[in-house]
């Protein structure tokens, strides 16, 4: 299939404008063909969907005018006066390429077709001279849009001098006062201290405080006391826990594979611990980066660092896949561009996945620079082989992690007999569907074989499938008593892409009642060669083949093999598969096969269903094995070429690997030899250049504790983002973060000891009336609790919460994430618990747990029936709510005490009087007003229920 | 004490019954809960309607076309021959090499007045031709279950999208706020799962609310946490309580979403109410339920599910998806295989195209039957067919199609469509079109573009409306 190349903007113009004027002006003749024959067929098949009066341009093009194909769409230009085959307009018309079929309803006719070509060869007169109106694309300004708030370099921005400065406690409350005085109202009263202690707890460590402990800052409310809690919280394994699932939510974080086949991701458990460990060491952010998207091919001083820079990478291998794409190149395309697309949000809050078919519609990203990405991407491997023997079904690279002695090199063996076996089934299902000639050049059979039924037979032959040891469906046999034997022969006409030396070698099952001098007849370019073989010895190749040596062929020319059987009688001549392998393809193919444990393993042996079974069990032997799902640079790593409208069989130019140009104005990186460029694009993602990265990460830290981003759409910082409200303070913010080396508790530190995060949720009436939306920050915003933190909070508050880490939580599940499952048996924080894509727990999905398809920095607060009929009617709510009315009762020595627990313990104050007397009246109306403490245990837990569904329980102010 | 303010405020809490709440519903805080539901409000017609509801009848798997509703004479003359076209582009050569030709086991006649050929694989829905609009240029994306069947319920083949559903129930609204816009019945858990009736980043109350699931429906099968833990009475208290306690933390704070929880809330507790009765099918005479093949046992459950559809489309929910096990995949044993899953399927369809007509139903409910592909002309192992998305059939029915009708053709040996060709972006727009909406209009931003459930395909094919 011929390629059509997306002609480069510039050259394309030049050639097309060519045509233009080179074409002589068409005598009358050529404008009557065209008007009797060729205007009625594109005005009925055609301008449909490719004129102005349709308003329609499809794929960029317009059929309504001269200049439209000669300058064409965004496959390049679609006619070629003079040239029929060369017309891409042509192309798609005889419905040749499955990709593109003109018009794409029903086919035209053979006559219609006819005409349209003839009129092509007669150098497409075509009077229809009106300009291209609206053809040209505009270009993407780069110079201007570098002037942008969110890509200019950061410049630390100067602290706003304000009046009220005494209101102020950090410069962060400078910047809010300025613009609160600048709009004339002043920013709302402070929260009061049990009201903010609890937000504090659950924005740092999402567990509530203890009524001691609320009772503790209320007698003592001062900044140092609490400036003395903040860094207690902050020293926690709660903060981790806490703010590493907020990272988690970023990085897409699942158990699961979810796509197409939700298959358990047994090692992704690493990457959320040490999500969660990075947090609390507060390791630099341009070292968590740099890891997560490099970490495998860093150097490490150590094996601990070399495990952790293994895991950290496992960023990239944990997008979901439609693992059963059956076009592998669209497999490794759409992966890249998981990858690229997340690391676009993740990282820059770009959406960088729009520019795949198209340049960016909004954002200076153009289609280049996604492809120049993409690029890198494309060199990273993360799906290879096949999962469950299933040929259609494509597997992840999981790495062996450092380890100490023995283990070590049976985890690595382990491995790598995995990677052979997935290897090798597909090759197996491979040549058994593939009958004969085919180019076999991604696996380690290369060159051109035929099978047996590509040969032309003469004389007796009979065909037999008995040997499992075979190419293909069966082999052919010589009948060894039948008259004819010694003279019937097979003859393999060979049909080679390029000239050259190639190795020739026969397939056969090797067995005691073989022929042992084989006559085979070889003609090459220099004449006729005759080689003997010996079936009676196991083929050296995979146990399949032997070389039987080597010749020179040209292409077009002579190339027979012809095996024949004379002096063999007494013995059975087999005829499988004839293979011509390029010389210079030997060292590659032996390379791949000793890479994978050479062809001694006895695995190449086996037969598909062993495989399978083998496979199986090496995936279980590595469920709980000292490895990481990592990704590697791929063997093939190179550029890519752009994809026109995106689809993965237009190829466009070749586009070498790079980073953004609105953020880089300087060389493409110089990228060694067989390197993916993932190391060079995390350096440039973490250099100062990249300004974005700085904006963006504080903007998150931002957004968590203040309700909403100072950008509050914290993934896009595109132009359909919101904008920043206070974009000194952003940059302010981002070049604290850079001089605190990317510390993370530095900057939570820094935000929760302003002024403005303990302000209160209530507004003033002014305020309501200047800023309704609250986008000054003259108040704090209030937020609903989240699912991790409403399941953990109730289960501390019942004392049945484990603080112990969790490890490998979703391995018990088994080999997917399918069946429904709820956390009803698990008392670990909701962090460590599997998150199953396509099939969340119900306690995360009720409450608006991130969406683990996609990068997720802020998460939705729905308002549907569901919560409630939940609220109402679960197990878990009313279990614990039954738990936490026992220990209100042991808690009480005289009554009223039960429910003076049971609010402070669940909404961190006491009763009212008329709540008090509202309580105590339910628990006598639910107990039959019976004094048995069974009774009253039980009407405790009703009210303990009621007092969990509260939207004063789920809403933190 | 009562549970809620209301203008009708006529039952204290020890008498309080659910059939007085739903009285209440109809004359009280009914009209307070519907401002601020996201799910009650929908973004309105485009056009006038010709179906109000659509069920889809998914065969999950992907069932034959060239042995059920695309008469292929020229594949049963050439059975065992070498193919006479290309194999998709898409696919390992190896594949197809070698392949071969497999006629049709089942015999094609002409059925109704409308003479449609349709084979002996579906004898009961072939009594429904002059009904049904079969669509047999059908193509789709994906050559793999995982993709096709995310490619048919959402309209791409690897992103996460809103599911056809979900856009329904967003661009309509539900016709019963006491019920969800859309359910999905039986749904897989497999090939993307709940992405097929998920609301990605639509509002969530745009997603389907499940029952039973992966092709099954137990008798007992009812909505997650629909059923109340503790007795009327004591729930009844305990929501006055918590009504109360509610009301004054929004007395409090001003806080919309506290609102949008006490209306839920009074939702969800309606919902405990409303729904049962609706899912609950014993009521409903035997003769219906034999019509639909209930109590037999290969047509038990499918049979049930197809009333479960009806009783949902009578009580007003927009989208309902009514799953088959994922048991079409026939590589072998096709013969089997088809047709154990026709007679499982076939009565129950029959039964409720029937049903809805005897209703009057039918008129504005669009009723679609199909398989994420089809399958493939070509012969795998000795009786086996693969995954064919180049060229297949769909049928509909209902709602504003013309019945007794064919549209499109596959090539002589069904292996792509060729003649006005129906993309499955096609097959959406027109399912929308249907229902009154322009399938360009409904967008929705996310993530720094306007999105639509066609992306930027889709043509409506108004050559099937009556």
């Amino acid at each position: 299939m011929a390629n059509f190349p997306r002609i480069a903007s510039g050259f394309g113009l030049a050639v097309a404008t060519g045509f233009l004027t080179i074409v002589p002006s068409e005598g009358t003749e050529g404008f009557a063909y065209f008007e009797n024959k060729v205007r009625p067929i594109l005005v009925q098949r055609c301008y449909e969907c490719h004129s102005e009066e349709a308003g329609k341009q499809k794929g960029g093009l317009w059929l309504d005018r001269k200049a439209g194909w000669a300058i064409g769409g965004d496959a390049g230009a679609s006619i070629v006066p003079g040239d029929v085959d060369g017309s891409l307009f042509i192309h798609s018309i005889r419905y040749a390429d499955e990709d593109l079929q003109m018009p794409p309803k029903s086919k035209l006719s053979d006559e219609e077709v006819k005409i349209l070509e003839d009129w092509i060869a007669m150098g497409a007169p075509d009077p229809r001279d009106e300009a291209l109106a609206g053809a040209v694309q505009d270009e993407i300004d780069f110079e201007a849009a570098r002037q942008g708030w969110a890509y200019r370099p950061i410049e630390k921005a100067e602290v706003p001098s304000v009046p009220n400065s005494e209101w102020a406690d950090t410069e962060t409350d400078r910047f809010i006062l300025a613009n609160l005085e600048e709009a004339g109202v002043k920013p709302t009263s402070d929260a009061e201290p049990a009201v903010l202690l609890r937000r504090l707890y659950f924005d740092l460590i999402g567990l509530p405080p203890t009524p001691e402990e609320v009772d503790a800052f209320v007698a003592d409310p001062s900044r140092e006391s609490l400036a003395a809690i903040v860094d207690d919280l902050l020293s926690r394994p709660g903060f981790g826990e806490k703010w590493g699932r907020h990272w988690l939510d970023v990085a897409r974080y699942a158990d699961s594979n979810g796509g197409d086949r939700n298959f358990t991701f047994y090692q992704a458990w690493r990457y959320r611990n040490w999500v969660i460990d990075a947090f609390n060491k507060d390791v630099s952010y341009y070292d968590f980066v740099r890891m997560q998207l490099a970490g495998d091919l860093m150097h490490a001083a150590s094996p601990e660092e070399r495990r952790e820079q293994l895991v950290a990478s496992t960023f990239l291998a944990l997008g979901p896949k439609m693992l059963t794409e059956r076009d592998k190149e669209k497999l490794w395309l759409d992966t890249a561009d998981e990858q690229l697309d997340t690391t676009g949000r993740a990282f820059l809050g770009l959406t960088l996945g729009c520019a795949r078919c198209h340049d960016h519609k909004f954002d200076p990203v153009s289609q280049e620079d996604y492809y120049a990405m993409a690029g890198i991407f494309r060199s990273t491997e993360v799906v290879t082989g096949t999962r469950n023997g299933c040929v259609n079904v494509a597997s992840w690279i999981e790495r062996p992690l450092p380890m100490e002695g023995p283990e070590a090199e049976k985890t690595k063996a382990t491995v790598e007999r995995l990677e052979l076996a997935m290897r090798l089934t597909v090759e197996k299902s491979f040549m058994k569907k593939a009958g004969g000639k085919m180019s076999l050049d991604n696996l380690p059979l290369a060159g051109v074989i035929y099978d047996e039924a590509d040969a032309e037979l003469i004389g007796p032959w009979r065909k037999s499938s008995l040997s499992g040891n075979r190419f293909g469906d069966g082999y052919i046999v010589d009948e060894n008593d039948a008259p004819g034997k010694g003279t019937n022969c097979a003859i393999f006409r060979g049909s080679l892409p390029e000239s050259g030396e190639y190795e020739i070698r026969l397939a056969y099952s090797a067995e005691a009642n073989r022929a042992k001098n084989v006559p085979i007849k070889v003609e090459a370019r220099d004449g006729d060669h005759r080689v003997y073989l010996d079936e009676t010895k196991k083929p050296s190749i995979g146990g399949l083949f032997e070389p039987v040596g080597r010749f020179t062929f040209e292409k077009g020319g002579k190339c027979q093999v012809i095996v024949e059987t004379t002096g063999t009688e007494g013995s059975f001549v087999i005829v499988d598969a004839v293979q011509f392998i390029p010389v210079n393809d030997i060292e590659r193919e032996a390379k791949a096969l000793s890479g994978m444990g050479g062809d001694k393993d006895a695995l190449h042996l086996m037969s598909e269903g062993d495989l399978k079974k083998e496979l199986n069990r090496l995936i279980g032997e590595l469920k709980d094995a000292e490895v990481a799902m990592a990704p590697r640079d791929a063997k093939n790593s190179d550029d890519i070429n752009l994809r026109v409208r995106g689809e993965v069989g237009q190829l466009g130019d070749k586009i070498p690997r790079n980073f953004l140009q609105v953020l880089h104005t300087g060389d493409a990186p110089q990228i060694a030899e067989g390197d993916s460029g993932r190391m060079e694009l995390a350096e440039w993602m973490v250099s100062e250049e990249n300004a974005l990265l700085d904006r963006v990460m504080v903007n998150r830290i931002w957004h968590h504790l203040f309700g909403r981003g100072i950008v509050a759409t914290v993934d896009n910082f595109g132009r359909l983002g919101t904008g920043p409200t206070h974009p000194e303070l952003l940059d302010y913010l981002a070049a604290e973060f850079r001089a605190n080396n990317g510390s993370v508790k530095t900057m939570v530190r820094e935000l929760v000891l302003s002024h403005a995060y303990r302000l209160s949720c209530n507004p003033t009436d002014e305020l309501v009336k200047v800023d309704p939306t609250n986008q000054l920050f003259g108040k704090q915003n209030r937020r609903r609790l989240t699912a991790e933190e409403i399941r953990d909070s109730v289960l501390a508050l019942s004392g049945e919460l484990d603080r112990e880490k969790g490890k490998a939580t979703a391995t018990p599940f088994g080999i997917d994430l399918d069946k429904p499952f709820s956390f009803s048996k698990y008392q670990k924080r909701t962090v460590y618990l599997p998150v199953a894509r396509n099939n969340a727990a119900t306690e995360l999905a009720v409450f608006d747990a991130a969406n683990p398809d996609v990068v997720s920095g802020r998460r939705n607060q729905t308002t549907v029936p569901t919560q409630a009929l939940y609220l109402l009617n679960s197990d878990f709510v009313h279990e614990q709510a039954e738990k936490l009315g026992v220990l209100a009762m042991e808690n009480a020595k005289l009554p009223g005490e039960e429910v003076k627990w049971l609010y402070r313990s669940l909404l961190g104050r006491a009763p009212s009087d008329a709540e008090m007397q509202r309580s105590l009246g339910l628990i006598a109306a639910l107990s039959g007003a019976s004094e048995y403490p069974e009774d009253i245990k039980e009407a405790c837990g009703e009210l303990a229920h009621v007092l969990m569904a509260s939207t004063e329980f789920l809403y933190l102010d | 004490m009562s549970p809620f303010n209301t203008a009708c405020n006529h039952f204290d809490a020890p008498t309080w019954s659910r059939r007085k709440l739903l009285q209440a519903a109809g004359c009280g805080f009914g009209a307070m809960a519907l401002s601020g539901m996201a799910q009650a409000a929908g973004q309105g017609y485009h056009h006038a309607p010709r179906a109000k509801r659509v069920i889809f009848l998914f065969m999950h798997g992907g069932p034959s076309h060239v042995d059920s509703f695309d008469y292929k004479p020229e594949l049963n003359k050439r059975d065992g021959g070498k193919l006479p076209f290309a194999p998709a582009k898409n696919l390992d050569p190896s594949a197809t090499r070698q392949a071969k030709l497999m006629g049709s086991a089942w015999e094609f006649k002409q059925r109704g007045q409308s003479g449609l050929w349709i084979s002996d694989l579906f004898p009961h829905t072939a009594q429904h031709a002059d009904d049904l609009c079969l669509m047999r240029s059908m193509q789709s994306k994906g050559q793999s279950h995982g993709q096709a069947v995310c490619m048919l319920h959402t309209g791409t083949d690897n992103f996460v999208r809103p599911s056809v559903g979900s856009w329904v129930s967003y661009g309509l609204g539900t016709e019963n706020s006491d019920l969800p816009g859309f359910v999905s019945i039986s749904p897989s858990a497999s090939h993307g799962g709940p992405r097929n009736y998920g609301s990605a980043f639509l509002p969530a109350a745009h997603q389907a609310t499940t029952i039973g699931g992966n092709g099954k429906l137990d008798e007992n099968a009812t909505f997650k946490f629909l059923k109340a833990k503790s007795s009327d009475d004591v729930q009844a208290k305990k929501l006055a309580f918590l009504q109360k306690m509610n009301r004054e933390h929004y007395e409090r704070t001003k806080y919309a979403p506290v609102e949008g929880m006490i209306q839920s809330m009074e939702m969800a507790y309606r919902m405990q109410a409303s729904a049962p009765p609706v899912i609950d099918t014993k009521d409903e005479p035997e003769h219906i339920k034999e019509m639909y093949g209930i109590g037999t046992k290969e047509t038990d459950t499918y049979g049930r599910q197809c009333l479960m559809a009806r009783r949902f489309a009578e009580a007003g929910v927009r989208y309902i998806q009514v799953s088959t096990p994922n048991v079409w995949d026939q590589h072998g044993g096709l013969v089997k295989g088809h047709t154990k899953n026709a007679l499982a399927v076939d009565k129950p369809i029959s039964g409720l195209l029937t049903d809805l007509k005897q209703r009057g139903l039918l008129e504005d409910t669009l009723v679609v039957w199909g398989g994420e592909f089809g399958r493939t002309p070509i012969i795998q192992g000795g009786d086996g067919r693969d995954h064919n998305p180049q060229g297949f059939s769909m049928w509909m029915a209902g709602g504003g199609v013309k019945g007794g009708f064919s549209y499109g053709e596959t090539d002589d040996f069904g292996y792509y469509a060729v003649k006005d060709k129906v993309h499955m972006h096609d097959m959406h727009a027109t399912i929308l079109h249907l229902l009154g909406i322009d399938h360009l209009k409904l967008t929705y931003q996310y993530a720094g573009r306007d999105f639509r459930l066609t992306d930027v395909y889709g043509e409506v094919v108004d050559g099937i409306f009556a």
